[in-house]
């Protein structure tokens, strides 16, 4: 039996750095503080930037493997306070029939989060952290609005170069001529596609970039604005990233200057699902964050 | 060649069966000697075993094949021994097993009585109560609505007997076939007993009388619970001809009808008066014509509306055999029909003559006939009488009369309408001579609503009438409540956890004592006008803003026949029904000329959302911000308060989401218990959803994370499933002592489930194991796999991965101590004092679950299979989040039934 249950439940305990929220102007959006690990209990400090996290897709808060919990726990240990939270109609947050597209709802919901941060804690500036989807609506927040200083986007956009081609051949096609179950998925694509039950269908939630000249002016515009950015790309999105400095070829009219960095993680996929895969990539963000906003 | 059985159909009914027992009892006067309803649809099968018999969606049945499947459901019963005279309950849609099922319980001797899932769970169990039903034939989606004491029976290919042939069962035709259940004044309904002899009398006059080919299509239009359900199937079936089942989805076409009837080549429709009258609007307002393959239209149930007859000549472009048809549910289904020339002109839509072995008589308060011109009280005599109310004699008695005709004593049905005789012979209809109220498909006695509402705490003493207006008829509640402090909503609410929703009122009229004649009756006249009444959820009025919301407020009222609509007031909860959605629907294209799908109506169910709804379609929605805050501000009052926290779980601090009713909360919490891994990710969205429609329900909901996992803290690899189930524990005691509830269910879902089995002194009300895994062994094992799968099929990664030094099951570390601890963890058998249920999806295992130690524990729990597709085992799904609107519907039930 349980050794640990005790009778009656009793209030969290002091070492909790855990701090849920209710926001937004219905009441209708969630969130979760982790504190800085030092603060305990006290305040933190405002002077530093809190990292804001965007949902992906449709995944909620927690993120994909629990990423976003394990991130903001690495990044409490460096001081750091974060806030991850579900956009409206996602994870725990309520749709209220808020009207928009979905990035300018996102960029709105986003203000509120800082809002937040700001009354609770005093925070003026922000990082903001987003995978997927969450790196788009990321860059859209920090296009409109000041208070973001970095943002650390995860598989974001991107754009085929030549190289990307000649690298497509090499690393992906060829290996897998020599592999008959991709022959045989490739085969089955000509046959009648089974019927998705309807309670499994995917969610419209394609992602639509912006073309690369509008990409590379946003990029340009928080360059000038001297947001610190740090790319990251995987092996997940290897049908429009697939080598080290793809990032600058894409964006080769843009003058960055060491505001921006970028990474290739090859062998990871998506959402990095293995564990030594997600232990790689929150050290890389953790270790930039704190490179790059200061330690403690 | 297929004959036409009309023809020699009065000769068909006459029992030619060796065995036949002798003349029939009870109201049955006449000297023939009539078949039972089964031989004579196996006759048929006989003359046209190729023909089509039933077409629904894609699929069809040959009559062949219809009488060798329900010839199995026959078998299937007698091997239950099921006896003659049995009540099986059947709660079933529209389909081609539901017809088969109806036949089969015919087949086997046995009765049906038709169980409609839209009714509150105690009228249903009543029902059931009263006609002693021991068994039920139910669809997946409705076994959760059912009380444990019957028997349930799915219909599916693999139940049934193998044995195609007709049983070998002598039917006399005085057995009884079905109990139909009408409104009863008591305020209980009684349940009508129609016989074979009824019900094959009544098939073939109807069949004759509207001269139905093999080559007609009846549309089967109505749910299975009113007695147009009968006409629609029982006649055309004895004729060789096919019957059409209306689709399960609603078109999206704007006259869904003509659509129906278009798409599927039908040509004879019978239809409620109301809903006729509703079609022929739409049509006109579109400018669509009668469809033309339509050659029978048979309108019934309400007094007809001479106006929409013209309208609907106007829209025949061909010849189209028209009727006027009625009958009560006691004289089995139609009585008398009434068929208008071509010139015809009139006033009042006269109800006809007496169908085939039917009679019809007017008669004075001595049951003396009364003269020419003069009124009197309509009864009908005959072989379609029922047998009389199931264990009501004193009703049938009053009822069933017994009266010296000139040609001997017969029973005769007294109706309770008010009718005269026509020059030519044709009957008139001149009202009712008690209050009882025709809405509809629906006979609705007031004392029942009344019964109801004085069950009330404050009420004194209540009065249902009807308030009409363009022929539509709504229900008035009086309500006397002395100095007892009572709201409209407040009476609202209590009648619609006690009736069904066709019975409750919208509109209350609330008074301090009721005005009384010298005989202390409540006296009708001196009543306030219905006029001065107040609509249900009229506290929260908010008045339309702009043109077209002002535009189809009005159109709303006008249809509701409310004094005022709010822009947030629900349709469906002012007294809206799918029929006048059509009418809704039918004023937008002919005032507003905007046309748009029923579909789109049941998204947007208040003035302001289909306002809104409308702009958009024109991309002229001007709102500005304040609308839009108005209108997410409406919408977030429907939902929960959201209070997510931290409690203390031992060592750990374990994050929950409170959801907490706005409104009408109960005293019943609800804990959910997720699942892990992969599969915590998987069902997130679907539990959280399912926390938000129970607290819409009004209860408590708590969903919770276990030690380790999501935003809880606690040691990621070393908690323990001993330590979750603590989780489990000390969440259920977090809750009560949060919300206070006095009762408390608790939902797992698989591994969730599992833990929940394996957790004693919960002290809780209900557990819900939907899911659950069985063996943690096995679940382990393929969590593995899937993770081995991974690294090499080249879907995920773009590179062939190795396995790690780090254990892990895809996307989370899985030590050995763990995998260890995970594989020791089985479902542990029910028993701990509460009631048990468990929740089937589609593509679930239930072949693991068979295998459980403890073989056969099914019998312990009460098992809900629903058509939900989650397919946890099935590589293609395992990380799609899914929707299971039948398993909410299911856990919904559950909880409401104990509250």
């Amino acid at each position: 039996m349980n050794k640990v249950t005790l009778d009656k439940p009793t209030p969290p305990s002091h070492d909790q750095l855990d701090r849920p929220f209710v926001f937004g102007e219905y009441d209708h959006l969630v969130g979760v503080a982790t504190l800085p690990g030092h603060a305990d209990g006290q305040t933190p400090d405002s002077d530093r930037p809190a990292i804001i996290m965007m949902t992906p897709g449709m995944l909620h808060h927690v993120g994909p493997y629990r990423m976003y919990v394990q991130l903001a726990r690495g990044l409490s240990k460096e001081g750091f306070l974060s806030f991850r939270f579900d956009l409206s109609g996602i994870g725990e947050s309520l749709a209220v029939g808020t009207s928009g597209t979905s990035l300018e709802r996102a960029t709105s919901e986003a203000a509120a989060a800082m809002d937040l941060l700001q009354s609770e804690f005093g925070i003026e500036k922000f990082i903001l952290f987003g995978l997927c989807s969450g790196a788009d609506d990321s860059v859209h927040t920090a296009l409109k609005d000041d208070r973001v200083t970095g943002a650390i986007l995860l598989d974001a956009c991107g754009f085929a170069t030549k190289r990307f081609y000649w690298q497509r051949a090499c690393s992906h096609y060829l290996p897998r001529v020599f592999k008959p179950f991709t022959w045989r998925r490739s085969l089955e694509k000509f046959l009648p596609a089974e019927d998705t039950p309807a309670s499994l269908a995917i969610g419209d939630d394609i992602r639509e970039f912006p073309d690369r000249d509008q990409a590379a002016k946003e990029i340009q515009s928080l360059v000038d604005r001297n947001v610190k950015m740090r790319f990251v790309y995987t092996g997940g999105v290897g049908h429009y990233y697939n080598y080290e400095n793809q990032f600058r070829d894409m964006f080769h009219d843009v003058a960055f200057n060491d505001s921006v960095s970028w990474k290739y993680f090859q062998k990871f996929d998506h959402v990095a699902t293995l564990c030594e895969d997600r232990k790689l990539l929150l050290t890389d963000i953790v270790d930039w964050t704190k490179n790059t906003f200061g330690t403690h | 060649m297929i004959p036409a059985p009309n023809n020699n159909m009065p000769d068909a009914l006459v029992s030619h069966v060796p065995g036949f027992v002798g003349a029939a009892r009870n109201h049955c006067d006449s000297n023939e000697q009539l078949v039972d309803w089964p031989t004579l649809f196996e006759r048929q099968c006989e003359l046209t075993p190729a023909q089509t018999a039933i077409v629904f969606e894609d699929e069809s049945v040959t009559y062949d094949e219809l009488n060798q499947l329900s010839n199995r459901i026959a078998h299937y019963l007698l091997d239950s021994e099921v006896v003659p005279e049995q009540r099986i309950g059947i709660c079933l849609d529209r389909s081609i097993a539901a017809i088969a099922a109806m036949f089969g319980i015919l087949k086997a001797g046995a009765a049906f009585v038709p169980l409609d899932p839209e009714f509150p769970a105690d009228r249903l169990e009543y029902m059931i109560d009263d006609a002693d039903i021991s068994h039920v034939i139910c669809d997946e989606t409705y076994k959760s609505i059912l009380p444990s004491s019957v028997s349930i029976v799915t219909p599916g290919e693999d139940k049934w007997s193998r044995d195609i042939a007709n049983p070998d069962i002598s039917i006399a035709p005085d057995q009884l076939a079905y109990i139909m259940y009408t409104s009863g004044s008591t305020g209980r309904p009684k349940g009508v007993q129609i016989e074979h002899r009824a019900l094959a009398a009544y098939s073939y006059a109807d069949a004759s009388e509207y001269e139905l080919q093999s080559t007609d299509r009846t549309l089967q239009f109505s749910t299975l619970n009113f007695d147009i359900a009968i006409e629609e199937i029982y006649p055309p079936l004895l004729t060789g001809s096919t019957v059409v089942v209306r689709p399960r989805n609603r078109s999206d076409a704007q006259n869904e009808l003509s659509d129906i009837v278009e798409k599927f080549d039908v040509t004879a429709i019978h239809l409620a008066t109301a809903y006729w009258h509703e079609w022929v609007d739409l049509m006109r307002a579109t400018g669509a014509r009668v469809p033309e393959s339509i050659r029978l239209m048979v309108v019934t149930g309400e007094k007809v509306s001479t106006e929409h007859f013209r309208r609907w000549l106007t829209l025949c472009d061909h010849e189209v055999q028209w009727f006027n048809a009625y009958g009560p549910t006691e004289a089995t289904v139609t009585s008398t029909i009434f068929k208008p020339s071509a010139d015809w002109q009139g006033d009042n839509m006269p109800i006809g003559k007496p169908l085939k072995r039917y009679t019809a008589h007017i008669l004075d308060a001595e049951l003396k006939p009364v003269g020419k011109d003069q009124t009197g009280e309509l009864f009908i005599g005959g072989p379609g009488l029922a047998r009389g109310y199931l264990n009501r004699p004193d009703l049938t008695e009053k009822a069933f009369v017994r009266w010296n005709s000139p040609t001997g004593e017969v029973t005769i049905y007294k109706t309770g309408d008010l009718a005269r005789w026509l020059p030519n012979g044709d009957i008139e209809f001149a009202g009712r001579i008690d209050h009882q109220i025709k809405l509809g498909s629906y006979r609705i006695e007031p004392g029942e609503i009344e019964a109801a509402l004085n069950q009330h705490p404050a009420t004194l003493e209540s009065l249902i009438t009807f308030d009409s207006i363009d022929g539509k008829k709504f229900l008035i509640a009086y309500v006397a409540h002395g100095d007892n402090d009572v709201t409209v909503d407040e009476l609202f609410g209590h009648l619609k956890e006690n009736l069904p929703a066709y019975m409750v009122p919208v509109r209350y009229l609330l008074l301090e004592s009721f005005p009384k004649t010298i005989n202390g009756k409540i006296d009708r006249k001196a009543l306030p006008s219905p006029a001065s009444s107040v609509v249900a959820g009229a506290g929260n009025y908010v008045a339309p803003r702009t043109e077209l919301e002002k535009e189809l407020a009005e159109i709303w009222t006008e249809v509701l026949n409310v004094p005022q609509v709010g822009i947030h007031d629900d349709f469906f909860s002012l007294g809206g029904s799918s029929l006048l959605v059509t009418r809704v629907i039918t004023r937008l294209s002919s005032q507003l000329n905007q046309e748009i799908p029923v579909r789109d109506f049941f998204a947007n169910p208040t003035v302001a959302s289909i306002a809104r709804h409308i702009g958009r379609l024109n991309q002229s929605d001007q709102a500005s911000t304040d609308d839009e805050h108005e209108i997410s501000r409406a919408i977030r009052a429907t939902l929960p308060r959201i209070q997510p926290q931290f409690f203390q779980s031992g060592d750990a601090s374990l994050f929950g989401v409170h959801y907490a009713p706005v409104k009408n909360k109960t005293s019943h919490a609800v804990v959910i218990c997720p699942s892990y891994g992969h599969e915590y990710a998987r069902a997130h969205r679907n539990l959280q959803q399912l926390g938000v429609q129970l607290a819409r329900q009004g209860c408590d909901v708590l969903r919770f994370d276990y030690a380790g996992t999501g935003n809880s803290t606690g040691d990621e690899q070393t908690s323990t499933t001993d330590d979750w189930i603590g989780n489990i524990r000390d969440a259920t005691s977090f809750t009560r002592e949060l919300t206070d509830c006095e009762r408390i269910s608790v939902i797992g879902i698989r591994l969730g489930a599992t833990l929940l089995s394996n957790c004693d002194n919960l002290n809780v009300d209900l557990r819900i194991y939907w899911d659950p895994v069985c063996h943690g062994k096995q679940y382990c094992e393929w969590l593995e796999d899937i993770h081995n799968n991974t690294l090499r099929n080249l879907t995920r990664f773009p590179v062939t991965r190795k396995a790690s030094a780090t254990p892990q099951a895809f996307g989370f570390e899985l030590p050995k101590s763990r995998k260890q601890n995970l594989s020791n963890l089985k479902l542990a058998e029910p028993g701990f004092g509460c009631k048990t249920a468990l929740l089937s999806s589609e593509g679930y295992e239930r072949a693991e679950f068979a295998g459980q130690p403890g073989n056969g524990w099914t019998h312990q729990w009460h098992v809900v299979d629903t058509r939900d597709a989650i397919y946890w085992h099935e590589p293609t799904y395992t990380e799609r989040a899914f929707s299971s609107p039948e398993s909410f519907e299911a856990i919904c039930c559950l909880v409401g039934e104990s509250q």
